[in-house]
C-alpha cells in the first residue's frame, strides 16, 4: 500500500510538471473550438493540418450539449482569448458571441461564391455546409403516400401521441422554433406549438433521441436534422425523411458557421483555417461524410439522393433576428410545452 | 490537539483559493446587471409557481434516491465488511459497476432493456419512479463503499461482548450503528446532492426538475449571472437538509478506543447466506444494464479498434483521475482532520461550506475558475493540464473532506495523544498511526473520487487544454450523432477501462495485505 501511494504521488508530480511545461512550447499552431459533431469535423481539421502544415489544437463539444458548451467558454475567456477560430454547427451561438464582442470580422476570399444569405454582411461569420430541419418517419408505421409534407401535418389528430420533437430550449430545435416565430409571427407559431401539445407530442432531450424513437417505432414521426436522419438511413433503419414545406413556407436551413475570435493568439493561422473550412474542398468532405451536409458552393459535387441547395426552398429568416428572439421564444414555449 | 496549526492554515487557504474564490466571483457577478447592483436575477426564483413545482419534483427525486440508495447500499457495505469473503475486492468492484456507468448512459441502457425484455418496462422507465430507480441504482455503490469502510473500522471486541449478551439486533442498533452513523449520513448527503443536481437522467426520462433551470440559463441564454442565481434554491434545499441532519444526528456518536491492529467482527452461517442472496440480487441489477449495452454493441473488433484509437485519451483520463484522487484524499484528510479535532466554533460552518460547494454545478465553478485564472499573468498555468487538475480538485476536495471528517471522527484521539506523550511528533503520529488506521476509508474515498473525476464533463469541457481530450469527453462528442451500436460500444469501453483499473488496484492492495499478514509479529 505504501509503495502504491508513493507511486501515485510521483505520478501526480509528473503530471503537474508535464502539464506546466506544455505551455511554454512554441509551435506553428491554430486553436479552434468546435461545437459541431466530432466524427464529421475532426477529419476536416486533420486534412487542413496535413495540407497547411499548421498544428490544429481543437477542443470539441456538440451543439446538442446539455453542459455549458464552448460558447460559454469563449464568453468567459473574452478578456484573454485562448482560441483563434470558432466552428459552430448552428447559428444561435455564433450570433450571441458576436453580440457580446467575442468575434472579429474576417471575409474569406474562399467564401466568394457562397450566397450572401449565408454570410454576415460585416464578416463576423461565414456559413458553409448546411443541414436542414426535416421530418423523419418510420417506414413500417407510415406509408410513403401518407408521409407528412409539412410541419403542420404533425398536428393532425391521426398522429396523436406518435410524434416527437427535441427540446426547443437547446440545439437546432431552438433555432427551428425561433425561426418559426420570426417567419410566421407569434400568433401562428404559438397556435402551432399549442396544437402539437394537444396532439401529445413527446419532447425528447436531443435530436439523436428523436432519431432513436422514430427508428425504434416508438413514434411514427419526428422533427430532426439531416445528419441525424442520414445516420439512421445509412445504418439501414426503417426510416425515411421529408424536406417539409417545400410548397409552402420553406425548409429551415442551418449552415455551419465559422468565425475569427477577437484577440486570438494566432490570427493569421486562424484566417488560413477559415479559408480552408469555407472552401469547396472542405464542403466536399462534409458532403461525402455520414452527415451528408449540403454544400453552399455550387461547384461541389453531391451524393445521390442529396438535393442541391438550389433545388430546395429555404425558410426565409434573418439569422441575427432569430438569435435575438431566442430567449423570448423559450419563455413563451416553456408553459405551452410544459418544459 | 497538539498539531502544528500552520499546516491547516496553509491547506485552508489553498482550499479557499481553489474552490471558494472562483465561486464568490460568480455570486458577486450574479448581483450585477447593466444597471449596477440588483436582485433582478433572484427576483422570480422562489415566487414563480412553475419553479416551485420543479423544486418540489427535485426534492422528491433526491430524497427518494438517497433513501433507496442508502437502504440497499448500507446492507451491502455491511456484508462486504462483515463476511469472510475470498477476493473481497472482486465482489466490491462488481457491485460498483453502476457507479462506473455515466447516469445518462445507465438511463439509455435501461431503455434498451425495455426494448429487449418488455415494452411495459420502457413505459415505466419514463416516469419519476423510473428516474428514482435508475439514479438509486447508479448511486447505490456510494453508501455501500462508505458503510464498508466505516464498518471495517469497528473492532471486533466491541461487538462480540454485546452480541453474546444482548443479541445481534440490539448490538447493531446500540453499538454498530452509532459508530458508523456519521459516515452513513455523509454518504446519504452525497447521494442527495448528486441526485438533486442531476439533469441528464431526468431530462432523458422526461421528468421535469429544477436542475434544468441552471442548464437553461447557461446553455440557452448564456447568462452567467442568472445561471449562478438559479443555483440558489438548490443550495437552500441542501442547507436545510444539512441542518436537519445535524440536529438529528449531531456529534453525539463518535469514537472508540480502537487499536489499529484490531480486526472487525466477521460473521458466518446464516449471515453468509443472507449476504450472498443480497449480493446476487444487486449484481443482477448492476450487470443487467451492462448486459444490455453488450447486446447492443458492435462486434468486438470495433471495441478493440476504439480502444486503440482512444489510447491517448484513456492514458490522459487515468493519469488525471489518479492525480485528482490522490491529491483530493491528501487535502481532504487534512481538512477533515481539522474538522474532526478542532474545538473552534467554525467547524460546523466547514461542513456547510463543503456541502454547498459540492452542490454547485460544475459549470458555475468552471466558469468562475476561467474568470479567475485566465489572465496574462497566469498564462503559464491556464490552458495546461494543471489548470484542469485544479478545477477537478476544486470539484472533489469538498466531498473528500466531508467523508474523511466522518472517518476521522471514528478514530479515537487518545491514540495520537498516547504517541505524543511518548515523545512522537504530531506529524509522525499522523502518518504512522492515523493514516494506517484509516486506510480503508482513504481507499474508499480515493476510489470514489477517481470514478467521479474520470466521468466528469462540465468542468473538463471548460478547462481542457486545446488539442487534448479525456476519454469521456471524446466519447461524449462522438456518440451524439452515432448509431446505438456505436454508443453502446464506446460506453462499454469507458466502463471496462475503469473496471480493469479498479481490479488492478484491488489486487495490488490485496497482495500488500497478504504480504503484511505473513510478516512476523
Amino acid at each position: 500500500m505504501r509503495n502504491f501511494l508513493k507511486a501515485l504521488f510521483v505520478l501526480a508530480l509528473c503530471v503537474f510538471s508535464f502539464s506546466c511545461s506544455q505551455a511554454s512550447k512554441q509551435e506553428n499552431v491554430v486553436v479552434i473550438y468546435v461545437s459541431a459533431d466530432r466524427p464529421f469535423s475532426e477529419p476536416v481539421l486533420q486534412a487542413f493540418e496535413k495540407k497547411a502544415g499548421i498544428v490544429v489544437k481543437a477542443v470539441y463539444d456538440t451543439e446538442e450539449t446539455k453542459s455549458t458548451g464552448l460558447a460559454n467558454r469563449l464568453l468567459a475567456e473574452k478578456d484573454n482569448p485562448q482560441a483563434d477560430v470558432f466552428w459552430s454547427g448552428e447559428s444561435v451561438r455564433t450570433l450571441i458571441l458576436k453580440k457580446n464582442g467575442v468575434l472579429t470580422a474576417y471575409k474569406s476570399p474562399s467564401a466568394e461564391p457562397i450566397a450572401p444569405t449565408f454570410k454576415d454582411p460585416q464578416g463576423y461569420w461565414t456559413g458553409f455546409s448546411a443541414r436542414c430541419r426535416v421530418i423523419l418517419y418510420n417506414t413500417n408505421l407510415v406509408k410513403k403516400a401518407e408521409a407528412p409534407k409539412s410541419i403542420y401535418d404533425l398536428t393532425d389528430s391521426k398522429w396523436k401521441g406518435k410524434i416527437t420533437i427535441s427540446d426547443p430550449r437547446f440545439g437546432t430545435m431552438s433555432f427551428h422554433a425561433t425561426a418559426l416565430f420570426t417567419a410566421l409571427g407569434d400568433d401562428k407559431a404559438i397556435e402551432f406549438f399549442r396544437k402539437l401539445k394537444q396532439n401529445d407530442v413527446k419532447v425528447s432531450p436531443s435530436n439523436s433521441d428523436v432519431r432513436r424513437l422514430v427508428e425504434n417505432g416508438e413514434v411514427a414521426l419526428g422533427l430532426t436534422d439531416t445528419d441525424d436522419a442520414n445516420t439512421a438511413i445509412v445504418s439501414g433503419k426503417p426510416v425515411a425523411l421529408v424536406y417539409p414545406d417545400e410548397q409552402g413556407m420553406g425548409t429551415p436551413f442551418m449552415p455551419n458557421m465559422v468565425s475569427l475570435i477577437a484577440g486570438g493568439p494566432n490570427p493569421e493561422n486562424g484566417k488560413k483555417l477559415i479559408d480552408f473550412l469555407v472552401s469547396p474542398e472542405a464542403e466536399e468532405m462534409l458532403a461525402k461524410s455520414e452527415a451528408v451536409q449540403i454544400p453552399l458552393h455550387p461547384s461541389v459535387p453531391l451524393r445521390a439522393n442529396v438535393p442541391k441547395i438550389s433545388d430546395l426552398k429555404p425558410l426565409q429568416v434573418d439569422y441575427a433576428t432569430v438569435a435575438s428572439r431566442l430567449e423570448e421564444v423559450i419563455k413563451i414555449l416553456q408553459p405551452i410545452l410544459n418544459l | 490537539m497538539h498539531s502544528p496549526r500552520w499546516i491547516f492554515v496553509v491547506t485552508g487557504i489553498l482550499f479557499l483559493g481553489i474552490t471558494a474564490l472562483p465561486v464568490c466571483l460568480m455570486f458577486v457577478e450574479s448581483f450585477r446587471t447593466a444597471d449596477g447592483f440588483s436582485l433582478a436575477n433572484y427576483a422570480s426564483l422562489l415566487t414563480s409557481s412553475r419553479q416551485r413545482e420543479l423544486l418540489s419534483n427535485s426534492l422528491v427525486l433526491a430524497l427518494a434516491t438517497a433513501s433507496l440508495a442508502t437502504l440497499f447500499g448500507a446492507p451491502l457495505g455491511f456484508f462486504l465488511a462483515k463476511l469472510s469473503l475470498p477476493s473481497r475486492h472482486l465482489w466490491r468492484t462488481t457491485l460498483m459497476i453502476p457507479l462506473l456507468i455515466p447516469p445518462y448512459i445507465l438511463g439509455i441502457a435501461w431503455i434498451f432493456a425495455g426494448d429487449l425484455l418488455a415494452k411495459g418496462l420502457t413505459r415505466w422507465t419514463f416516469s419519476l419512479p423510473g428516474a428514482v430507480a435508475i439514479l438509486s441504482l447508479s448511486c447505490l455503490p456510494i453508501p455501500m463503499l462508505v458503510a464498508e469502510a466505516a464498518l471495517s473500522g469497528v473492532p471486533a471486541r466491541l461487538e462480540e461482548a454485546a452480541w453474546l449478551a444482548a443479541g445481534w439486533r440490539r448490538t447493531l442498533v446500540s453499538i454498530t450503528l452509532p459508530l458508523v452513523l456519521p459516515s452513513l449520513v455523509a454518504g446519504f448527503l452525497l447521494v442527495f446532492i448528486l441526485a438533486l443536481a442531476e439533469f441528464s437522467v431526468p431530462s432523458l426520462l422526461r421528468v421535469r426538475v429544477f436542475a434544468t433551470e441552471v442548464y437553461t440559463q447557461f446553455a440557452a441564454f448564456f447568462d452567467f449571472g442568472s445561471a449562478t442565481a438559479a443555483t440558489m434554491p438548490l443550495l437552500l434545499l441542501v442547507l436545510v437538509l444539512s441542518i436537519c441532519v445535524r440536529l438529528l444526528v449531531g456529534e453525539k456518536w463518535i469514537t472508540t478506543r480502537r487499536s489499529p491492529a484490531a480486526s472487525p467482527l466477521l460473521l458466518s452461517g446464516g449471515w453468509t447466506v443472507a449476504g450472498m442472496a443480497l449480493f446476487s440480487v444487486m449484481i443482477l441489477g448492476s450487470v443487467l444494464p451492462l448486459f444490455c449495452l453488450v447486446m447492443k454493441m458492435s462486434p468486438v473488433e470495433t471495441l478493440i479498434r476504439s480502444a486503440w484509437g482512444t489510447r491517448e485519451s484513456i492514458a490522459a483520463s487515468l493519469m488525471l483521475s489518479a492525480s485528482v484522487a490522490l491529491l483530493s484524499v491528501a487535502m481532504g484528510l487534512l481538512l477533515g482532520y481539522w474538522r474532526a479535532r478542532t474545538q473552534a466554533r467554525l467547524k460546523a460552518l466547514a461542513d456547510v461550506l463543503w456541502i454547498l460547494l459540492f452542490t454547485l454545478p460544475g459549470t458555475v465553478l468552471g466558469i468562475g475558475l476561467v474568470r479567475l485564472w485566465n489572465r496574462p499573468l497566469t498564462n503559464a498555468l491556464y490552458g495546461t493540464w494543471a489548470m484542469l487538475l485544479l478545477g477537478l480538485l476544486a470539484r472533489f476536495v469538498p466531498i473528500a473532506a466531508l467523508l474523511l471528517a466522518a472517518g476521522v471522527r471514528q478514530m479515537p484521539a487518545s491514540l495520537e495523544e498516547a504517541a505524543l506523550v511518548h515523545g512522537s511528533s504530531w506529524w509522525r503520529a499522523f502518518i504512522g498511526i492515523l493514516v494506517p488506521s484509516m486506510k480503508r476509508s482513504l481507499l474508499a474515498v480515493g476510489l470514489l473520487v477517481f470514478i467521479l473525476a474520470f466521468g466528469e464533463l462540465a468542468i473538463t469541457i471548460l478547462l481542457i487544454p486545446a488539442g487534448t481530450s479525456t476519454l469521456p469527453l471524446q466519447i461524449f462528442t462522438t456518440i451524439t450523432n452515432s448509431p446505438d451500436e456505436v454508443m453502446a460500444t464506446l460506453c462499454l469501453l469507458q466502463v471496462l477501462v475503469i473496471l480493469i483499473t479498479l481490479f488492478a488496484v484491488g489486487m495490488s492492495v490485496g497482495k500488500s495485505r497478504a504480504q503484511l499478514s505473513k510478516l512476523p509479529a
